[in-house]
């Protein structure tokens, strides 16, 4: 299991996990995150194109990630869901509450109309 | 063809595990879903077991079966363990928006879904789960 993190714009973060999520890889990964929840962030895009493997014990994290940043006002959204990923997440009917980005593009649409909304707001 | 293995009670055995399913699904040239679908039900029961299972902080061992039929994957599970038997879990209400389920017992409903029959006895001072997933 590999993190990281890109920061898009203020509060903005893209997170790429690649490889196994699973209980024995959970707890690094949710180091990772909480730091990201511990600042001002907004928005969590979460790459899941290289994730090779998800269990319940990563799910709690993307869950709890959510939880934290709804509290908050913020987002988390889903970027890349391959086949085998999204059905553990049908399983336990999370995708009609899931924001989910189908490619990078339609992510990069998104963005883009949300800084033209902070920079409209600006004037 | 059936293989066997003994786990220890240590999360770090996960990834072990995960590579003996994946010797598994080749030597009986299972799909790709399938060897995850096992891999994933493996993991969450083991995974309970180790979280939740020992009252001591002693080594333990869990023994895992996993037998390719013609017909069907049969996945058995025996651990000396406190008594827990899954099939008794609250089924977890999916209606409820994620925020605001509890996390307990994603873990077995993954099982429950994935799996066409699960099997739980109390036997020996251990747990036995026997589960078969048809093909």
């Amino acid at each position: 299991m590999n993190v990281t993190s890109e920061q898009k714009a203020q509060g903005i973060f893209i997170v790429t996990v690649a490889g196994s999520l699973d209980s024995n890889t959970y707890k690094q990964f949710e180091q990772k995150i909480d730091a990201l929840l511990s600042e001002a962030t907004e928005l969590i895009v979460f790459n899941l194109e290289f994730l090779t493997y998800l269990s319940s014990a990563g799910i709690r994290v993307f869950l709890k990630a959510r939880k934290v940043l709804k509290n908050s006002g913020g987002q988390v959204k889903f970027l890349n869901l391959k086949p085998q990923i999204k059905r553990v997440f049908e399983i336990i009917n999370a995708i009609p509450s899931m924001q989910i980005f189908e490619s990078t593009a339609e992510l990069d649409r998104y963005l883009d109309a949300q800084m033209k909304q902070v920079i409209a707001g600006e004037d | 063809m059936r293989t066997d293995i003994t786990l220890k009670n240590d999360l770090i055995e996960i990834e072990r595990l995960a590579g003996l399913v994946r010797d598994f699904g080749r030597e009986n040239r299972l799909s790709e879903d399938l060897v995850w679908e096992i891999r994933l039900v493996l993991e969450e029961i083991v995974t309970n077991i180790i979280s939740y299972g020992y009252e001591d902080r002693a080594d333990h061992a869990i023994d895992v079966n996993m037998v390719n039929s013609e017909q069907e994957i049969t996945l058995k599970v025996r651990d000396d363990a406190r008594p827990f038997n899954p099939l008794e879990q609250p089924v977890p209400d999916l209606e409820i928006p994620l925020e605001d389920r509890g996390i307990g017992g994603m873990g077995i409903h993954i099982v429950r879904e994935i799996m066409d029959e699960i099997d739980y006895k109390r036997e020996d001072n251990g747990n036995l789960l026997v589960m078969t997933r048809r093909k």
